[in-house]
């Protein structure tokens, strides 16, 4: 399992590395100074031009573009992120209360569609072809069809507007930052994020759990006299599961992009959120930064569900 | 019912098993008759397709969904205890799940694929265990390391803890075994077990089998189309075609004195040590027909070299003789009655 | 004469498949109905007049008016146009290039398999909305430039299943023999293994439709997409954004939202039909 856990940390690095490149190179694409992105607004207004050319040497601004890169990365592993172009702000500290908001929320949504996803497919498989099947098997389509801000404008309209049973978008009441006053601003959000990906799951883990049925163990398991429920989830439950973490390696990204348009939907003060306000301001610089991140950590969480799959099934592990 | 005095330990008593697929019915067993005589082997031979496989699942009934068994009996008899009618109880019930794996047990075809891939082969041979015999799981690991090492399994205190991917075939196999064999059952119902295996492999798991037998007087029912292997196991064998059985008798009666003409075709086909090298083998003409056929008279005539028009017209009736054996073949009915 | 046969029985099963037929039956009505949007409405979906503006549904404006004054109806079927054009061939163009790709990773495999393969694990592990805004952040709105960055971002799934597909059937036997028949490697691949991957590619293209579609509603709803003056589905519901709007002028949001459902909707149904024709498996 050590070994295995290693190899995958060393297989990050180099991903890591690519897409911080893709980044850099972007940054190199835009117009203007890149001293501009790289220092304080406020230390900038003061320089001379002798000042500024000093400067770039010292940044290293006039080397080789791939010493600017390891130079830059560097930086970046440092938490200096550079500087906004529209508020003359740090990236760093602007990211600073939004990473855990976004985290948050796609955390809590993908919780929500597992638990769901799962067992909804699992239910729709032990009773193939009945009523419940039908019903679950179209409600995904549905799902999966039915463009989640559609979901969010109509949940706004039923639950937060005439309903008045939960706010209308934010992230907390103001003055009350606690966990327990921040769950009603997080239903709404976190269960249209989920919608597509309960839909998605639940579809994969019906036909996933319909193979692992049809399978030879599953005989053996039954002439053992086991009874049906330690058929099911020992034997089969346990097994469908395997491929259906390999869908949600792949099914990660999407749902990380989907914070993007559900933060816009509900206020909610998160990395997408601020994608979309610097987009409308023009500032590439923090669009392609905040992406950075974004991109990492749903590297470093895929590569962690990648390590879930693994524990449970030992020809991964031990290969 | 005495049933100490009883010398079978199974009864199958015209088995009908049926299977829906979509619309059509298909009659996969339609009245299968044989016993098993406790601590013999009975071999079911016959081609694929001829309900071989269907009837010793259905004995366990573990049947596909599909499947279900439309009538007759399977009467077990059990050392101590009632004789219980396996047939009267469904597939998922209390009473059928108590004597899977403890008093009957079954080892299936292909070992690549009947052992859970994700849980290691100690698991799954103590999960068998402890479902049936209430034992602390260091009970259970030095009953299933011993039983591992008696099957021939190397270092079975490392082995205890590995996962079937680990395995060879032959290696698997010798673990459905152990997993059929750790609770000592009555009846152990081998289907095909050596027909994914290599050759080498086969002599070595049949050699197994039949050592584990003789130590516990375990009943065996073996299913295989291989004419050689029912030669080398079995005492009794049971030949089937087309869903039903067309002979039955001891293995001296089925291979020196065949009565069913199948039964002849089926021995003339497989090569015998001792036979002229310009003996040619023969082959059974024809092919076996779908299984969703509708027969109006004997199954086998189409293909038979001594039907007669009679054969096509009506269904042959079972003919007894003293020394036990059983056909079902319309020559012999004339026999008796001329 | 196989073939014929196979297409037959391929046809037969689909139409046996009711939710598939239906969905394609629904996915026609959509298009012709936007296509020959001038026959059910008579109005400009741009003309502006803030005489008759938030006009509640009548005989004369079916569905009402916008904030502007527009004919919410002809948004609607004009918008329609845009959106399912941008989903078709955004879908189809990165569909062609998974294909090539594809067929050139699986067939020849060795270095550039390995690099087309990584380039679309880091595209695959990349969340593609960002990647979308980054694009349209440097290239700017506009219909063509949306198309050309649905095509550059999304060809790797198809990529992917081809790759598979191809990588497989080059371990069957009948392509050692038409190597020994001296057929040329291209001959091989396009007319031998490029034909038995169409199936699974033609499903994919035909899912990727509904995502393009999805995307492009996505991104207009963000104010990202099409430049705004342009009527399509997601940009009719970018003005639901204020709270006012969507609980006073539901019929603005319900209204495309609702079109563009029901479309992807169909889509999916016909999607998995022809799935279940071209592979029985799943």
């Amino acid at each position: 399992m050590l070994k295995y856990l290693a190899k995958r940390i060393l297989q990050l690095i180099p991903k890591l590395l690519v897409i911080s490149l893709i980044i850099f190179l972007g940054l190199q694409l835009l117009p203007g100074d890149p001293i501009t992105r790289t220092i304080s607004p406020e230390i900038y207004k003061y320089m001379t031009e002798a000042q500024m050319e000093q400067l770039r040497e010292a940044l290293g601004l006039n080397k080789p573009l791939i010493v600017q890169y390891f130079t830059w990365l560097k930086g970046i592993l440092r938490g200096d992120l550079g500087y906004s172009q529209s508020s003359g702000s740090d990236i760093a500290s602007m990211l600073k209360g939004r990473l855990p908001s976004t985290i948050e929320l796609a955390f809590f949504g993908l919780i929500v569609a597992n638990i769901l996803g799962l067992l909804f497919g699992y239910i729709a498989a032990l009773n193939k072809n009945s009523f419940i099947d039908y019903l679950f098997t179209t409600l995904s389509v549905i799902g999966i069809s039915v463009p989640e801000f559609f979901f969010g404008i109509a949940f706004i309209m039923f639950f937060a507007l005439k309903l008045k049973w939960l706010p209308t978008g934010g992230r907390m009441a103001a003055g009350h930052p606690e966990f327990s006053s921040r769950i009603k601003y997080m239903v709404l959000p976190v269960f249209c994020l989920g919608i597509s990906l309960i839909a998605t799951l639940m579809r994969f883990t019906r036909s996933s759990m319909l193979d692992v049925l049809n399978k030879d163990y599953i005989k053996t398991a039954r002439s053992k006299g086991l009874n049906e429920t330690e058929i099911n989830v020992k034997h089969g439950f346990r097994n469908a599961l395997i491929p259906v973490m390999t869908l949600l390696v792949f099914r990660l990204p999407i749902l990380v992009s989907g914070t993007v348009v559900i933060e816009s939907i509900f206020n909610y003060p998160g990395m997408g959120s601020m994608v979309l306000d610097a987009l409308s301001a023009g500032d590439m610089p923090v669009v392609m930064i905040t992406t950075l991140v974004i991109s990492a950590v749903t590297l470093v969480a895929s590569t962690l569900v990648d390590v879930l799959t693994a524990m449970l099934d030992p020809r991964i592990r031990l290969e | 019912m005495e049933n100490t005095l009883n010398e079978n330990v199974l009864e199958v008593k015209d088995l009908q098993t049926r299977f829906r697929v979509q619309k059509r019915v298909v009659n996969a067993v339609s009245g299968v008759t044989f016993e098993l005589k406790r601590g013999k082997v009975l071999g079911i031979v016959g081609e694929s397709g001829c309900g071989k496989s269907v009837t010793a699942h259905s004995v366990l009934q573990l049947l596909p969904k599909v499947g279900h068994i439309e009538n007759g009996s399977v009467m077990y008899y059990p050392k101590d205890g009632e004789p219980i009618d396996l047939s009267k109880y469904g597939p998922k019930s209390k009473e059928i799940r108590k004597i899977r794996g403890k008093d009957i047990s079954m080892i299936f075809q292909d070992p690549m694929t009947t052992l859970n891939p994700v849980y290691t082969i100690g698991d799954q041979i103590v999960e068998n265990l402890r479902k049936h015999e209430k034992l602390t799981k260091t009970e259970a690991k030095v009953r299933v390391i011993e039983l591992l090492k008696k099957l021939g399994i190397p270092n079975p205190e490392i082995r205890f803890n590995e996962y079937p991917h680990q395995f060879s075939g032959g290696m698997k196999q010798r673990v459905m075994i152990a997993i059929a064999m750790i609770c000592n059952p009555e009846i152990l119902i081998a289907d095909e077990p050596t027909t994914a295996l290599d050759v080498t492999i086969q002599a070595q798991i049949l050699g197994l089998m039949r050592s584990l037998q003789e130590e516990h007087g375990t009943s065996i029912i073996l299913i295989t189309h291989n004419m050689g292997i029912v030669a080398q196991m079995c005492d009794d064998v049971a030949v089937m075609y087309m869903g039903r059985v067309v002979e039955f008798g001891t293995l001296k009666q089925i291979f020196t004195e065949p009565k069913h003409p199948y039964t002849t075709a089926l021995l003339r086909s497989v090569p015998v040590l001792g036979m002229d090298s310009d003996e040619d083998l023969e082959t059974i003409e024809g092919s076996t027909p779908d299984a969703s056929t509708v027969f109006k008279g004997c199954e086998f005539a189409e293909r038979c070299k001594e039907a007669r028009p009679e054969c096509f017209k009506r269904f042959p009736k079972d003919t007894f003789f003293e020394d036990g054996h059983r056909v079902r073949c319309i020559l012999y009915e004339e026999n008796e009655n001329g | 004469m196989k073939t014929n046969s196979l297409a037959k029985l391929r046809f037969e099963k689909f139409m046996y498949n009711r939710l598939a037929v239906a969905g394609f039956i629904m996915m026609m009505l959509i298009i012709l109905a936007c296509v020959l949007a001038p026959l059910f409405t008579p109005y400009d979906p741009s003309y502006i007049d803030v005489t008759i503006k938030e006009l509640p549904p009548s005989s004369e404006h079916l569905l009402g008016t916008d904030r502007l004054g527009r004919d919410i109806l002809a948004r609607l079927l004009y918008g329609g146009r845009v959106s399912i054009w941008i989903g078709l061939s955004s879908a189809v163009g990165a569909c062609l290039i998974g294909v090539v790709l594809g067929c050139i990773s699986g067939y020849f495999g060795g270095k550039l398999d390995q690099v087309l393969l990584y380039i679309s694990e880091i595209f695959m592990t990349f969340p593609r909305y960002l990647l979308v805004l980054i694009c349209v952040g440097l290239v700017g709105q506009s219909m063509s430039n949306i198309i050309f960055i649905f095509i550059a971002t999304g060809w790797s799934g198809t990529m992917r299943i081809v790759r598979g597909k191809i990588m497989s059937l080059k371990q069957e036997s009948f392509v050692e023999s038409c190597l020994a028949n001296g057929v040329s490697g291209w001959s091989i691949m396009f007319r031998h293994l490029l034909p038995n991957t169409l199936g699974p590619v033609i499903v994919d293209m035909t899912l990727s439709v509904a995502g393009c579609i999805l995307a492009e509603a996505g991104l207009s709803f963000l104010g990202m997409g099409v430049a705004a003056d342009v009527p399509t589905w997601g940009n009719i519901i970018n003005a639901a954004k204020r709270l006012d709007i969507i609980q006073n002028m539901p019929l603005l949001w319900i209204s495309p939202g609702l079109a563009i459902s029901l479309f992807v909707l169909s889509i999916n149904f016909f999607g998995d039909g022809l799935r279940d024709v071209f592979d029985p498996a799943q």
